[in-house]
């Protein structure tokens, strides 16, 4: 009976309403009851007691009279019915009975019983009676009778409201609980149905109002908005799935689906297994993929598969398959774990594309590669063999021969040869960019020194050709950075050689290197006053074979790799190549690398310390070259070498240190003045004179070679010139053994390493340079790859495990190969050998290395 | 208009200081209500008619109005012969109008109660007040000559305050014999205790209760006040229960004074 929510609330309600209104009513009518009775008391006991007082006195003198008027005034007291006023011997002395009221009997007889509350023909009387006392003696007896009823009238009659009002209040709070409970009941059924209609997907109109404000109202409002999201959200799943049996369609097209339980049994296969396994649907379901596995497939990678996926991770592989028929295919696969409420893998799903003829292309691809690979390495090899006694004995015979008509067909011939290893490099260069195996070698370096330098390589060629050639090196450059200088070089000489290419006789080609602190950026700009690049060009002249057009080639010669290969190692450099070009005008290509600086590993070269304070006058024409004299003028202040004097007069200049232009009449006057003189010229100088002090500071004009020269004037007394010689007088002591089988080569190092003053033996292959070394001891072993019996890298591997046990410092091995490749650097490496020498030796190089191992 | 309001506040402020305040004595022979009741309407006639106020006022018990007379606490009062004598000496009251009817008075016994007990040494005696004159004096003064009672030397009695208290003593059995004057007696209102009670002697006539006047009362207010009295209303004479009201002088009370001297009734 009570299961319903309407009729729970009514009973509820209704109950609490009684509880409450009995305990109200208990409460009030006790209170009620105890207050009347109280205040009747207190009445009664006040008007007794005030009357008692008002006839002591007149009862004492027995004035009747006065007390029939006291008691008269007191019969007025609302609810007085009856006084009697008796002396010590009975005699009622005043009395007063309210008509029609008590009979006079009844009231003496309630008295004589002594009855304090009679009911009396539906009237309630209470009796009240005592002694008048005067002075402890009693003078009388006061007998009063009040009429209670009407105070009980009223008490009654307020009860009577009360439970009027109570059972008013009940049937009111009842109906209004039962239409509250109506309502509500109401509600909920039709929320109810508006549930199930939704559940079942039926339309149905919920009614709602926008503007309600009550608990049912919202609770409306939120269920149409519900279902309006809902209906929504239906719509999006219905496309979702529409989209999605469209991705499953065009999957099922494309690739090789199947399905599988949690325990790798095949539970679902596409058309498309079916094609290229070659089993039917039925062949396979109930089976794992055991049935289509590649003998030729290790078993553990099987595992390594199951281990993946299970642990609810995707497992995505290329790997071989074999069908019905035993052919073979390969597959991409992706199998993928789907997981169910909880969390647990309730089935894989696996998705194939078959990626045979893929797999055989870059195979194919990869054995190409591999082919052109050793191809290019075998001709580097063959080229650079040849090429190393061309360059060798040309350079030799450099040194030997004076006739200066064979001197210069000699150049002629280190000069094409140089040319011819140029090209050889570039397309070396050019193949490991395309095979993706260009390597930045990083390492620290000094940038003043090493770019001042590389900077000279042209001051000869910018002679002959009669172009002005500048270089600002900037001297504040950190003397310590970390980059490929090798690299950093190859750019700047492309540049460089662009330039010189490009520039006719008589203007101007000038390199700026500068370094940013702030950005860790360092900047080398090149420009030229040559002909320029069309705007056009400039879009393409870094790509591959590129040249400004076919008459370039024509003219200027070029394989059109050289600002390719700087682009691209510029690129693996993380820097940025910029051109700015105008045509009939020039050109200036930049680059901007970000190298950090590292710690120095020796003091930088600067300006000795009494340096600071002498003065440094120029002596200077109008016609003389501006730009040369201002480049300097920038490296005195940037060496904060401030006292400068200009436009000083050749005799009369007080200066410690003179700076001049020679133009055949100023020298004398500056060898008068007896003081250090610096000639700022082209290369030679017929003049210089270290006696007369002074030297030549000559094109491109670098930082590097004013210090020196400066330092030279006024050396300090510990310090000692930081440029190193790289005259071949320098002499080594210790004794080389030569691998090698080439009998040309062989000579040639002979040549150089007699140069040096060492002692050497040769051997014609690996092996006999093993056996050589188990006989004798020997400082340094210069290393073929190439040879017949053993190769370079098979007699290191002998050479080390000879000398393994014995405990002694290993022999330094040096590669000395035209096997240039990076990875031919890695093996030398990796097989043990400490340095590596590149084919066609470079003297200076070979210096490094003799001067790294020997004494 | 100002000035004639002002003029009006200025007469009445005036009115009120010269107005005087003329205290009216009653010597209470019934309950002070029953008093009020019969003399306040009286004193508003003289307050009317002379244009001075006149107030009324008496004690709870004849005793104490008598003391207030003998102080001179009235200027003019209704004093029973008795008190007129003694305040007449202290304070030289003069008599000068009092009702026609001389005054007499008389014992009352209840109904069914033995004649006999008027003499009777046990019988207990109420009388308004030692000095009320008729009610007391007089019937004393009877009750030794015709029935040899001396209620003195028997010391029974009471003093109930008033006559109307006498008579309902006597009517509830308190008293046996009790003393009063005609006039209350008559005007006792309580027909059941008039049946209840009856007279049993009378005494010779006396001069009746006096309206005195103080010595140093106001002569112009002596006069106003007589007038009005001598032609107050009938209605008003009548809840007084007198006829009629005359002019009278001092030598009227002279059998009075004759008789305290008898009784040895000095002023105390």
């Amino acid at each position: 009976m009570l299961t319903s929510l309407k009729s729970k609330f009514i009973v509820s309600f209704v109950s609490i309403e009684i509880i409450f209104f009995a305990l109200i009513i208990a409460l009030n009518f006790n209170s009620l009851h105890t207050a009347s009775q109280t205040l009747t008391n207190e009445k009664v006991q006040a008007s007794s007691e005030l009357l008692v007082e008002l006839i002591k006195t007149p009862l004492i003198v027995l004035d009747l009279a006065t007390i029939d008027d006291a008691i008269k005034s007191f019969s007025k007291i609302k609810g007085v019915i009856a006084v009697e006023v008796i002396d010590n011997d009975g005699r009622t002395l005043s009395s007063y009975l309210k008509k029609d009221s008590l009979l006079p009997q009844s009231f003496q007889r309630h008295l004589q019983e002594g009855r304090q509350r009679v009911r009396y023909d539906k009237q309630s009387y209470r009796f009240h009676g005592f002694d008048i006392i005067v002075e402890d003696e009693k003078i009388g007896h006061i007998n009063f009778a009040f009429n209670t009823t009407k105070t009980n009238i009223i008490i009654q009659d307020n009860e009577n409201l009360t439970y009027f009002l109570t059972v008013l209040a009940l049937i009111i709070g009842f109906l209004v609980a039962y239409l509250i409970g109506y309502r509500l009941e109401q509600s909920l059924k039709q929320l109810t149905t508006i549930a199930q209609h939704v559940a079942n997907d039926e339309q149905v109109k919920i009614p709602h109002n926008i503007n309600s404000k009550n608990e049912m109202g919202e609770l409306f409002k939120a269920m149409h908005t519900m279902q309006e999201h809902i209906s929504q959200r239906t719509q999006n799943l219905n496309h979702s799935i529409n989209d999605l049996q469209q991705f499953i369609k065009a999957l099922d097209h494309s690739a090789i689906v199947s399905k599988t339980d949690a325990k790798g049994v095949i539970t679902y296969v596409n058309s498309r297994f079916c094609e290229t396994s070659g089993y039917s649907e039925d062949e396979l379901i109930g089976k794992t993929h055991r049935i289509i596995r590649h003998p030729d497939i290790d078993a553990g990678f099987f595992t390594e598969l199951w281990k993946t996926i299970s642990s609810k991770h995707v497992f995505q592989a290329i790997f071989l398959n074999r069908n019905k028929k035993g052919g073979d295919y390969y597959v991409d696969a992706s199998i993928v774990p789907l997981l169910d409420n909880d969390g647990n893998i309730s089935q894989y799903i696996a998705i194939r594309y078959e990626v045979t003829d893929l797999i055989n292309a870059r195979n194919k691809a990869l054995a190409a590669q591999k082919a052109k690979g050793e191809f290019l390495s075998n001709m580097s090899h063959e080229i650079r063999t040849p090429m190393n006694a061309i360059l060798g004995f040309a350079q030799i015979l450099q040194k030997n021969i004076t006739d200066e008509k064979n001197l210069s067909y000699l150049n002629l011939i280190e000069g094409s040869s140089q040319t011819l290893l140029h090209i050889i490099n570039e397309i070396l260069d050019f193949s490991k960019i395309e095979s993706g195996k260009l390597v930045i070698d990083t390492h620290p370096f000094d940038p003043l020194f090493e770019l001042s330098q590389a900077s000279k390589f042209f001051m000869i060629g910018a002679r002959d050709k009669s172009i002005r050639y500048l270089a600002y090196i900037d001297p504040t450059l950190p003397p310590c950075i970390e980059g490929d200088l090798t690299r950093i070089k190859q750019i700047m000489f492309n540049f460089l050689s662009n330039a010189f290419k490009f520039t006719p006789e008589n203007k101007t080609i000038r390199i700026d290197v500068t370094y940013l602190k702030e950005e860790e950026t360092l900047h080398i700009a090149i420009k030229d006053e040559g002909i320029g690049i069309s705007q056009e060009a400039q879009h393409k002249i870094f790509n591959t074979f590129e040249q400004e057009d076919s008459s370039t080639t024509r003219k200027f010669g070029g394989t059109g790799l050289g600002l390719a290969i700087s682009s691209k190692l510029t690129e693996l450099m993380g820097g940025e190549i910029k051109l700015e070009s105008t045509q009939g005008e020039g050109s200036t290509f930049s680059v901007s690398l970000p190298l950090s600086t590292c710690p120095v590993l020796e003091k930088p070269l600067t300006p000795n310390q009494n340096l600071r304070e002498r003065s440094i006058g120029f002596i200077t024409a109008k016609e003389h070259d501006e730009e040369i004299i201002q480049l300097i003028k920038q490296y005195l202040k940037t060496l904060r070498l401030t006292k400068i004097n200009d436009n000083v007069d050749p005799e009369n200049s007080k200066d410690d240190i003179i700076v001049f232009i020679p133009d055949g009449s100023i020298e004398k006057k500056v060898k008068a003045l007896h003081v250090p003189a610096l000639a700022l010229l082209p290369v030679e100088c017929d003049l210089c004179n270290e006696a007369q002090k002074i030297a030549p500071l000559v094109a491109p004009y670098t930082a590097l070679d004013l210090i020196n020269a400066l330092n030279s004037f006024y050396p300090e007394s510990t310090k000692s010139s930081d440029e190193e010689s790289i005259s071949s007088t320098t002499t080594f002591t210790g004794t080389v053994l030569v691998a090698e089988d080439n009998k040309t080569n062989q000579l040639l190092i002979q040549i150089l390493l007699d140069e040096y003053g060492l002692t050497y033996t040769f051997a014609n292959d690996g092996l006999e340079a093993v056996e050589a070394l188990k006989s004798s001891r020997y400082d340094l072993i210069l290393m073929d790859e190439n040879m017949p019996n053993m190769t370079g890298v098979q007699a290191v591997g002998k050479i080390r495990e000879y000398e393994k046990p014995m405990q002694c410092r290993p022999t330094p091995i040096v590669a000395l190969t035209a096997n240039v490749m990076e990875e031919d650097k890695k093996r030398f490496s990796d097989a043990g050998m400490n340095d590596f020498l590149a084919k066609p030796i470079d003297t200076v190089e070979l210096e490094r290395v003799l001067k790294r191992f020997l004494a | 208009m100002k000035y004639i309001l002002s003029a009006l506040s200025l007469c009445y402020l005036t009115t009120s200081l010269l107005q005087a305040d003329i205290i009216m004595g009653v010597v209470p022979q019934q309950s002070p209500l029953k008093l009020l009741k019969v003399w306040k309407p009286v004193a508003d006639h003289l307050s009317k008619k002379t244009g001075e106020k006149v107030t009324f006022k008496t004690e709870k018990s004849i005793e104490k109005f008598a003391q207030a007379l003998y102080n001179g606490a009235y200027d003019f009062a209704y004093v029973n012969p008795h008190q007129y004598i003694i305040a007449h000496q202290k304070q030289g009251y003069l008599a000068k109008i009092r009702a026609e009817k001389n005054i007499r008075g008389i014992l009352v016994m209840k109904y069914g109660t033995d004649i006999k007990k008027l003499k009777d040494k046990n019988a207990r005696y109420l009388f308004p007040s030692p000095t009320a004159f008729a009610a007391t004096l007089l019937t004393k003064y009877d009750l030794i000559q015709r029935y040899n009672v001396s209620i003195e030397t028997l010391n029974n009695a009471h003093y109930v305050n008033s006559h109307d208290s006498v008579y309902k003593g006597i009517s509830r059995g308190v008293g046996d014999v009790g003393g009063g004057i005609e006039r209350t007696f008559r005007n006792i209102s309580d027909s059941k205790l008039k049946n209840d009670i009856h007279i049993v002697h009378v005494t010779p006539a006396y001069p009746s209760h006096p309206f005195v006047f103080k010595a140093d009362m106001n002569e112009r207010h002596k006069e106003a006040i007589g007038d009005a009295l001598l032609n107050i209303p009938k209605s008003l004479l009548n809840t007084l229960s007198i006829k009629k009201l005359k002019k009278i002088n001092h030598s009227e009370y002279d059998s009075v004074q004759a008789l305290m001297l008898k009784l040895q009734i000095t002023s105390k």
